[in-house]
């Protein structure tokens, strides 16, 4: 499989009165032609960040991007296309979808016409044409009474309804690939499965290629292709949705696959491991994991891990994967 | 919608009904005798006085006083003006439309530059731009109203000669052409107008500006970024409908300053406003025609504030059906 | 007759000539020379006066006017029998012109004939007759009229037509302002038009507003709260007016029509207001300042009695010598010069600038505090506290000054009176007040000093007594001298000049030494004309009185005089 989306080096920071917030830190990886990739972590690890950051969705200021920092669409570096350009990506191939539908909506406009606003945006349609395929959409998404709802404002619609207007905007020019943003999180528990059904069901349809954001691992079995799970704003280790799950090689991961997920409620909180997440204006030294790992060895206080081979397509930036550790100390 | 319309029609009754009642027991009971105040500097004898006070009705108890007001006003009569011997209905029929003329041109220019200058600070927040104007605004808006004027007068009336100094209209106005007249009375409208809308155009563009930062937070702006929108439409139709909210809102409470506003600038420019009007009428204790105009003046700045009332409920869908 | 010395009006005839010069020689480059050669007015009656004014007259029917720009604009629509002489001459009837009457004789000591001129008609037609003037002295008798000019026309006893043109006036008693009386007060009224309205419903007849007169403008116009428009009766049987309208429109704010005589917005205003104001016209080249006498003067008014409870008198100033002190301590020189430049100048009296009596010599109090501490110490002020004021018996020489805000001048000149009467060891302490709010403590008599300023007619007989003669209307203070009521009615009363002067000396002299104020000061009014404007005279008591002899020099026409002219 040859990778679509190419992410090199990528760091995003914020300047804040609090001081400078590395929210992403050198994160790479890569998203193959139809291939979903889940990014998992806890709240504050970086995931939204990095999702935005593809599309230059960051304000800038207070938001800047590392020097070093490609993010390579199609070959073409989004970074650095102009925003003419940029704006053809976006929603036309790169498409996206986020955690809290009700506030992603413009209140003030019906559902509607931000759905053929979208296409309008991209293709040289008429605006009836344009109503008229938002009306497919609608339909499509699983909303009933496609005709009526058009006209509805996001108001008058519950979270999941919301949530599929949502995923019908992003579908809106066949985008290749869509990035879900913790797409249930804000929705009830049974209807965080029908939605995550659909969008399965029309990737599948679209042949779409998904970034899967979401805090919970579990959710992942049955979506993903690959796992990336951050930590700190760098992602610790990323492989195979099999291998990671069954040999997960960071301690970080293998914390996460202990915590039972609690279905009743959404946690925040990965349960299991002790702690909590670091703030980004002050990273620990060393390994950003270490004061949390139950793991840790001295070297883990002083020096950030690089990044090593885990098994086949499977990395992890962890001290403990060092052939070489033995030999020095 | 209807019996909303209807709830506000008659809560503004009440209130207007409250103020001209407030109006007329203050004026009364505040120092100075209308009849005294006819014959400023010059001797009179107590018989003169005591028949106007007689003809007046200015003998009679208060209460007394006031039923009869209140008589005459379900009648549409407003009673007679003191000092100008003919009905009060007279001098707010003639000084009212300059005023509404006055403060709708104010309001289009505080609303039309303070929603630009807003909405270009807001769309571009922090930037030098931004920087520049809100030190303009400011300084704008710490300029005393009086002062403002007296400026202008100087700069574009007395030195400049761009735009007469005083009046509504020219005092030839009535031989000019048609289209004379138009170009005579929007010459004479313009400095007043600056001068009453531009510190309101301060205070719009500072709210404004602050509305659509709020609204630039919001997430639905990174939506429609993502929908690959131009920034134009982003700003536009995303941002600027949602901060309309607050300006609709500034709207209806920037009537009564304007109408209070419009006292001073009126009198600078000699605009015969109902500011004018009322000022005039307070010194000379004009009590019918102050009663009127207060009532005429709480009535537009009602009426204005039903009207922006609608106007949000129209421009915000989730207030339309409740 | 008395010698009134003729008031002088410094009219800046080379100012304007300058202008005219300063005008050609711009014109030269551009347009012909010819129309520059001739200083001559427009042929007559054409271009248009502006004028501005502060407030809007109440009225444009002259039996109705109180304020004197309504008096002015009235004047304009209606004649009187005769009108007074530039020189406001009130006794006998010397400088009288004719108007509405052709001539008049002094039939005896109580009655005078005039005979009306018969080329006189309304502006509808209509002949001015007898019955006409038998009706206006009606109107302005009537109470329920309620004019103000009632009390000053209380003498005549009767007017009487005697022939369709004659018509007779008689009087209570022999007097010399019998011409005055019976010219000054009224304006001829339409008898045949306003008969038959009701005379309590007249104030607010339609007919009010559509006025119909004789003189020689009518009225074009009438906007209530901005504007009256005059225009030019070429008919007008005493010869055409020289300019076709008169707009008088209303400006409040005196800077503002500064600015517009400075930017030649309109023509002329009877007030200019403060001194820096004044200055700014005469730095202007094409704009003439005409200063003339005030009628009005500017005093600190004692309450003699006791403002908490009125049947006790005033602790302080039912003392003669206390209130002779306060006069004597107070700089009015300085004050006057310090106010209003030198536009203003020290009374002898309750009298103004545009007064005959003005020039009465009646000797001024002096400036002499040490003479003021004399009395007072007589009095038993003798010991002075920590802060310089005088103390009698533990109680400090006090007293508060109510002072309207609505006047710049006046307040300036408590300021400064404040700091001269502390030099002496008085404390005054000052109040402002709205002008409604001041006017009516001080009618009251709840005061102990009020800054007050009274405007006067020619005749200030009427006047002074409703101020200062014991029981008077406007007597705030219950001023009462028997001495002085009895000279004030005899100089009204005196059957030839020499004894009215007497009488009206020994008044003046009285109030020196028993002063019921401190005369401050009596101002010269400034009026802003346009160089423009020819011919152009301002009567002290009315600023319309010759304005339709006015003429507008015809190279210095402006393309608003003809717009709209019919
Ligand atoms: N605009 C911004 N300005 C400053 N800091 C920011 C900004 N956006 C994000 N951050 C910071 O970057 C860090 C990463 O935030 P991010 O939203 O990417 O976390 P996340 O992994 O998506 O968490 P969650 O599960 O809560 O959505 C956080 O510490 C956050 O405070
Ligand atoms: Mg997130």
């Amino acid at each position: 499989m040859t990778a679509l989306l190419r992410v090199r080096h990528l760091s995003t920071s914020f300047q804040t009165e609090a001081g400078l917030v590395r929210a992403v830190d050198d994160v790479s990886f890569d998203l193959a032609e139809g291939e979903t990739l889940g990014l998992v972590g806890e709240s504050g690890s970086g995931k939204t960040v990095t999702a935005l950051s593809i599309l230059r969705l960051i304000p800038q200021p207070p938001g800047a991007f590392g020097p070093e920092s490609r993010i390579e669409y199609d070959g073409v570096d989004l970074l650095r296309l102009p925003s003419r350009e940029l704006r053809k990506v976006r929603g036309a191939q790169i498409a996206m979808i986020f955690q809290e539908p009700m506030s992603s909506l413009n209140p003030v406009l019906t559902v509607g016409s931000q759905i053929s606003e979208a296409i309008r945006a991209h293709e040289p349609v008429s605006r009836k044409e344009a109503n008229d395929r938002a009306v497919e959409l609608l339909d499509l998404v699983g909303i009933p009474e496609p005709g009526r709802r058009f006209r509805d404002y996001p108001h008058q619609m519950s979270g999941g309804m919301q949530q599929r207007v949502m995923i019908g905007m992003a579908l809106s020019c066949r985008p290749k690939i869509l990035i879900a943003d913790e797409p249930t999180t804000a929705l009830d528990v049974t209807i965080q499965a029908q939605i995550l059904d659909l969008l399965l069901e029309l990737k599948e349809r679209f042949a779409m290629s998904v970034l899967f954001i979401t805090h919970d691992l579990g959710v992942l079995a049955g979506v993903a292709d690959r796992v990336a799970v951050m930590y700190g704003g760098s992602i610790v280790e990323q492989g195979p949705v099999r291998a990671v799950f069954e040999q997960p090689a960071h301690p970080y991961t293998r914390g996460l696959l202990h915590a039972v997920p609690r279905v009743d409620r959404p946690s925040d909180r990965i349960e299991g491991i002790p702690g909590s997440v670091p703030t980004a204006t002050a990273w620990p030294s060393g390994c950003r994991f270490h004061p949390r790992c139950s793991e840790c060895m001295k070297r883990c206080e002083v020096d950030a891990p690089p990044s090593y081979s885990a098994g086949t397509d499977h990395t992890a930036r962890c001290w403990l994967l060092d052939q070489s550790e033995g030999q020095r100390q | 919608m209807g019996r909303f319309v209807l709830r506000r029609l008659a809560q503004s009754a009440v209130i207007v009904f409250l103020v001209a009642t407030l109006t007329f027991v203050l004026l009364r009971m505040a120092p100075g005798d209308p009849v005294r105040a006819q014959f400023r500097d010059v001797t009179v004898s107590q018989e003169v006085i005591d028949e106007y006070r007689r003809s007046w009705g200015l003998d009679r108890s208060m209460p007394v006083q006031y039923v009869q007001y209140l008589g005459n006003l379900i009648r549409g009569d407003f009673g007679q003006s003191f000092s100008l011997h003919r009905p009060a209905w007279d001098v707010i029929r003639e000084a009212l439309p300059n005023t509404v003329v006055l403060a709708l041109a104010a309001l289009g220019i505080s609303f039309a530059t303070g929603m630009v200058l807003g909405t270009a600070q807001g769309a571009n927040p922090n930037s030098r731009m931004d920087h520049t104007l809100t030190v303009i605004t400011l300084a704008v808006f710490s300029i005393p109203i009086f002062w403002l004027g007296l400026m202008f007068m100087l700069v574009f009336g007395q030195w400049m000669g761009w735009f007469p100094i005083g009046g509504e209209v020219s005092p030839v106005y009535r031989g000019l052409p048609l289209v004379g007249q138009l170009a005579d009375r929007f010459r004479h409208l313009v400095l007043p107008a600056l001068t009453l809308g531009l510190g309101g155009a301060a205070v719009v563009a500072r709210f404004h500006r602050a509305a659509m930062a709020e609204a630039f937070a919001e997430n639905f702006i990174r939506t429609a970024r993502a929908k690959g929108l131009s920034e134009q439409t982003v700003v536009l139709k995303h941002a600027l409908r949602n901060a309309l909210l607050p300006a609709i809102t500034m709207f209806g409470l920037s009537l009564p300053v304007l109408f209070s506003g419009s006292v001073l600038v009126e009198y600078v420019f000699a605009w015969h406003g109902m500011g004018l009007a009322a000022f005039e009428a307070v010194g000379r204790r004009d009590y019918n025609v102050v009663t009127a105009i207060t009532m005429i003046g709480a009535t537009l700045v009602v009426a204005g504030n039903m009207v922006a009332d609608l106007l949000y409920r129209l421009a915000d869908p989730r207030t339309a059906e409740s | 007759m008395l010698d009134l010395a003729p008031l002088t009006i410094p009219f800046p005839g080379g100012h304007m000539r300058t202008t005219k010069a300063a005008a050609c020689l711009t014109l030269a480059w551009t347009i012909v020379i010819t129309a520059c050669a001739s200083d001559r007015p427009c042929a007559s009656p054409c271009g248009t006066i502006i004028v501005n004014i502060t407030g809007a007259p109440e009225t444009v029917l002259p039996v109705f006017a109180v304020s004197s720009n309504a008096q002015a604009i009235t004047g304009l629509l209606f004649l009187p029998l005769a009108e007074i002489g530039n020189d406001l001459n009130y006794l006998g009837d010397g400088g009288f012109e004719p108007r509405i009457a052709r001539s008049w004789t002094f039939e005896d000591s109580v009655t005078i004939v005039f005979a009306l001129d018969r080329r006189a008609t309304w502006e509808d037609g209509e002949p001015v007759t007898a019955r006409d003037v038998v009706f206006t002295y009606e109107l302005y008798r009537h109470p329920a009229v309620n004019s103000d000019e009632r009390e000053d026309i209380s003498d005549i006893v009767a007017v009487e037509a005697r022939e369709e043109h004659i018509v007779a006036f008689s009087f209570s008693h022999p007097y010399q302002q019998q011409f005055y009386d019976a010219t000054y007060h009224m304006r001829i009224h339409p008898a045949h038009l306003l008969d038959t309205i009701p005379r309590e419903a007249l104030r607010t007849h339609d007919l009010t507003r559509a006025p119909v007169g004789s003189g020689p403008y009518r009225l074009g116009r009438w906007d209530v709260n901005s504007t009256v428009e005059l225009l030019a009766n070429p008919d007008f049987f005493l010869g055409a007016p020289g300019v076709a309208r008169i707009v008088v429109q209303v400006v409040p704010d005196l800077n503002t029509t500064v600015s517009q005589l400075i930017a030649e917005e309109t023509d002329f205003a009877d007030f200019l207001g403060s001194p820096s104001n004044v200055q700014r016209v005469r730095e202007t080249k094409e704009v003439a300042v005409i200063d003339f006498p005030s009628l009005a003067y500017v005093f600190v008014g004692f309450n003699l009695r006791d403002p908490s409870s009125p049947n006790r008198p005033h602790p302080l100033f039912a003392n003669r010598d206390v209130r002779r002190a306060i006069g004597l301590a107070v700089d009015l020189a300085a004050i006057a010069e310090a106010v209003l430049g030198d536009s203003s100048a020290v009374p002898s009296g309750p009298v103004s600038r545009g007064n005959a009596l003005w020039d009465y010599e009646v000797e001024r109090t002096p400036f002499d505090v040490g003479r003021a501490t004399q009395l007072l110490e007589s009095q038993g002020w003798t010991e002075t506290d920590s802060q310089g004021y005088r103390v009698r018996n533990g109680q400090r020489l006090s007293f508060t000054l109510l002072v309207p805000s609505s006047s710049g001048m006046r307040r300036q000149a408590a300021i400064i009176m404040e700091s001269q009467l502390h030099a002496a060891g008085i404390e005054m302490l000052i109040e402002e007040l709205e002008f409604n709010a001041w006017y009516e403590r001080s009618q009251r008599g709840r005061f102990d000093a009020t800054l007050g300023n009274w405007g006067q007619k020619p005749n200030p007989a009427n006047a002074i007594g409703g101020a200062w003669g014991t029981g008077g209307p406007d007597n705030w203070g219950s001023y009462s001298n028997a001495a002085f009521d009895s000279m004030l009615a005899a100089a009204s009363r005196a059957t030839n000049p020499a004894q009215a002067r007497t009488n009206w000396l020994a008044a003046l002299r009285l109030l020196q030494r028993d002063p019921p104020a401190v005369w401050v000061f009596a101002p010269s009014q400034a009026a802003g004309v346009h160089g423009r404007l020819q011919n152009v005279f301002v009567r002290s008591d009315d600023w319309g009185a010759t304005m339709w002899r006015w003429q507008i020099a015809s190279d210095q026409m402006l393309p608003r005089d003809r717009v709209g002219v019919p």
